[in-house]
C-alpha cells in the first residue's frame, strides 16, 4: 500500500482551510473531557471518599490527556510552519510577477 | 552578463528553496492524521450522558446518523461528486477506496452500540491513542520495536480499565486485549482499515473469553462501569 499522502496542489487551499477550521475542535474537546473527568473524579470520588470507584477516571483523564498535549503541540507546530510557508509563497509569487 | 548569471543563480536557489517548504506542507498532513486519532478519544464522553430514556433513544440515533453522513460522503467523493481536495491528509490508498477515518467511526459505533463500556473503552483507546504511538515509533526506530511497545501499552490501557476485576482476570483481559489490539494492527488489507481492526478484533476477543469463563466457570469476570453518567438535571426529568 503507497503510505504517501494525496498531493495538496498549491492551488487546493480548500482542503487546509477545512483542517484549521476543524482544528479548534479537535484539539479542545479531549481536553475538556478529561478536564471533565478529572472534575468528575473529584467532586464524586475524592470529596465523597469513593475513591476506588471513581479513579479510573482519573486513570482515563491522565491517559487521554498526555498523548493528546503531545500530539496537539506537534500539529499545532506543523500549521505555524504552514502559515509561513504560505506567506512566503506569496510574497515570493509577487517577487516573481514583479520581475 | 555577470550580473544576468547572478540573477539566475539567485532565482534557482529561491525556486529550490521555496519547492522545499512546499513539501513541508505534505508534511502537515502527517500530524493532522495523528491528532485526528487521538481525539477519538472523545467519543467516550457518550458514557457520561445521564440516564434518562430520551437521552437514551438519542445516544443510539445520533451515531449512527453521524456515520451514516460521513458514509454518504465517501460514497460522493468515491464517485467524483465532491472533490477530494476537501479532504486533507488523505493517503493514495484511500484516493479509490473509503477513508480510514470512516472505519474508525464504524469501528467506534459498533463498540459504543453492542460492546459494554468495560470493552469499548479500552478498545477504543487502543485506536486512538496506542495508533498513533505505534506509527510514530515505527517511523522514528522500526516494526519490531513499534509492534512490542504498541503490545505493552495496549496491556497498560486493559490493565488500568480493568483495575475492578481480580488481579488475574486483569492480566488475563490486558494480555488477550495487548495481542488483539497489536494482531488488528499488523494486518493490513486494501480493503479492511487497521483503525477498525485494532478496535473490534481485540472487543471480539475479550467478549468471548468473558462469555466463556461465565459459561465454564459461572465466574461474571466484567468489572463494575468505568465512567458513571452524570447526574440528571432537573430540567432533564
Amino acid at each position: 500500500m503507497e503510505k504517501d499522502y494525496i498531493k495538496i496542489d498549491e492551488k487546493d487551499w480548500k482542503a487546509i482551510r477545512v483542517e484549521i477550521w476543524l482544528s479548534p475542535i479537535i484539539i479542545i474537546s479531549p481536553i475538556l473531557f478529561s478536564g471533565y473527568l478529572i472534575y468528575d473524579w473529584y467532586t464524586r470520588g475524592f470529596l465523597l471518599n469513593e475513591n476506588y470507584r471513581y479513579i479510573g477516571e482519573l486513570f482515563l483523564a491522565i491517559l487521554i490527556l498526555l498523548p493528546n498535549l503531545f500530539f496537539d503541540f506537534k500539529f499545532i507546530k506543523s500549521l505555524i510552519e504552514y502559515n509561513k510557508v504560505k506567506n512566503r509563497l506569496t510574497s515570493f509569487k509577487k517577487q516573481v510577477k514583479g520581475r | 552578463m555577470n550580473e544576468f548569471a547572478n540573477k539566475i543563480s539567485d532565482f534557482k536557489n529561491k525556486f529550490v528553496e521555496t519547492q522545499k517548504r512546499i513539501n513541508e506542507i505534505r508534511f502537515d498532513a502527517h500530524w493532522y492524521r495523528r491528532v485526528f486519532h487521538t481525539f477519538g478519544a472523545s467519543f467516550i464522553w457518550y458514557y457520561t450522558l445521564p440516564n434518562v430514556d430520551w437521552v437514551n433513544l438519542l445516544k443510539m440515533i445520533i451515531p449512527i446518523v453521524i456515520v451514516f453522513a460521513l458514509l454518504v460522503i465517501e460514497i460522493l467523493r468515491i464517485k467524483g461528486k465532491i472533490g477530494f481536495n476537501h479532504f486533507f491528509g488523505l493517503r493514495m490508498y484511500e484516493k479509490n477506496r473509503i477513508g480510514s477515518y470512516l472505519f474508525f467511526g464504524i469501528g467506534i459505533l459498533i463498540l459504543l452500540l453492542f460492546f459494554p463500556q468495560q470493552i469499548a473503552i479500552p478498545c477504543i483507546l487502543c485506536a486512538c491513542i496506542a495508533d498513533p504511538i505505534i506509527g510514530e515509533i515505527r517511523i522514528k526506530f522500526n516494526e519490531k520495536t513499534a509492534y512490542l511497545t504498541g503490545f505493552i501499552l495496549c496491556m497498560s490501557i486493559f490493565a488500568l480499565t480493568w483495575y475492578k476485576t481480580s488481579l488475574i482476570f486483569t492480566s488475563l483481559i490486558s494480555l488477550i486485549g495487548g495481542a488483539g489490539a497489536v494482531i488488528g494492527e499488523m494486518k493490513k488489507f486494501w480493503w479492511l482499515d487497521d483503525d477498525l481492526m485494532i478496535q473490534i478484533l481485540p472487543a471480539i476477543m475479550i467478549a468471548a473469553t468473558v462469555a466463556s469463563i461465565q459459561f465454564f466457570f459461572n465466574i461474571n469476570i466484567l468489572p463494575e462501569q468505568l465512567i458513571y453518567p452524570s447526574e440528571i438535571p432537573k430540567w432533564m426529568m
